[in-house]
């Protein structure tokens, strides 16, 4: 009987694995399967491709600081202004300006 | 210079910028910028745009540092306000992403400690075709894979960057790949 990858079918193994060994599935998949083998080395490859592709760095064109410095409006960052202090102590005010225009007017 | 002490000033640059230190801003800008255009460059495949992406990136970042916690690393946030600006104004110009071929062949190889004189050609041949086949992705696709495999960053971060789950992230990912794998096949990788 033909042996047969147990990840990906029994078309792609090849003799050379003894199927009755008790190798791991995954290290079977590796080292046994010629056409598991294939999707390894492109695995690697890609990697290799993908690791050359990140080691690559563009340099910026210009200045962006200098940018940002000349962009209108850009001036400071967006301070989160504390909403409800702000609310209560305009409130006080109107309150106590509105009490002294009445005291004042007995 | 010591790892250690770069991560040390680079804080106190950022406590500076947070306090409104505009100087203290300029300087980040100008250690990040390459990354910042390099990634940009890679999610829009033009260079003109990238430029703009960048720009308008780093802007944001000054607009937005004041709600800047420190929960990831700056560079980490900056990614992401990359990531997103790339997807809003390529989205704006609704242009189509092309990729001038002779640009991907002036890159210089990489120079690694890992490079090998024997797989130096081979390595090289595939950057150029992950560069053409990487061009041809979608713009979605393109971010993913793009974060991901080039860039490094995990599912949660991809996720974080473009405002989706981690499982919409994986998805995503898996499906830009296979996409890939296709392209690449059809350019004989």
């Amino acid at each position: 009987m033909k042996p047969t990858c147990r990840l990906c079918g029994p078309l792609a193994m090849v003799a050379a694995l003894d199927d009755r060994s008790p190798v791991a599935p995954v290290a079977r998949h590796v080292s046994g399967c010629l056409r598991c083998q294939a999707e390894v080395a492109r695995g690697r490859a890609l990697r290799r491709g993908f690791a050359a592709l990140g080691a690559v760095r563009y340099t910026a064109p210009r200045d962006f600081a200098a940018g940002i410095e000349r962009s209108s409006g850009v001036t400071a960052p967006r301070r989160r202004v504390p909403v409800v202090p702000v609310v209560v102590v305009a409130a006080s005010v109107v309150v106590a300006l509105s009490l002294r225009r009445r005291l004042a007017a007995g | 210079m010591d790892p250690d002490r770069v991560q040390a000033r680079e804080r106190l640059l950022v406590e500076r910028a947070r306090a409104g230190d505009q100087e203290a801003f300029a300087e980040l800008v100008r250690s990040h910028q390459d990354d910042m255009y390099t990634l940009a460059f890679r999610l829009t495949a033009d260079r003109d745009l990238a430029a703009d992406v960048a720009q308008e990136a780093m802007i944001r970042a000054w607009r937005g540092i004041g709600g800047f916690r420190g929960d990831a690393s700056f560079s980490t946030w900056l990614y992401r306000i990359t990531a997103n600006t790339a997807w809003t104004l390529r989205a704006r110009r609704r242009r189509r992403a092309w990729l001038p071929l002779e640009l991907a062949e002036r890159v210089p190889a990489p120079q690694t400690p890992e490079s090998h004189p024997e797989t130096a050609g081979d390595t090289e041949d595939l950057r150029r075709r992950l560069v053409t086949a990487l061009a041809r992705l979608p713009a979605g696709a393109r971010q993913v894979v793009v974060l991901k495999d080039v860039e490094g960053m995990s599912h949660v971060e991809i996720a974080a960057a473009l405002g989706i789950t981690t499982t919409a992230a994986k998805v995503r990912l898996h499906r830009a790949r296979l996409r890939l794998r296709r392209l690449l096949e059809e350019g004989g990788t």
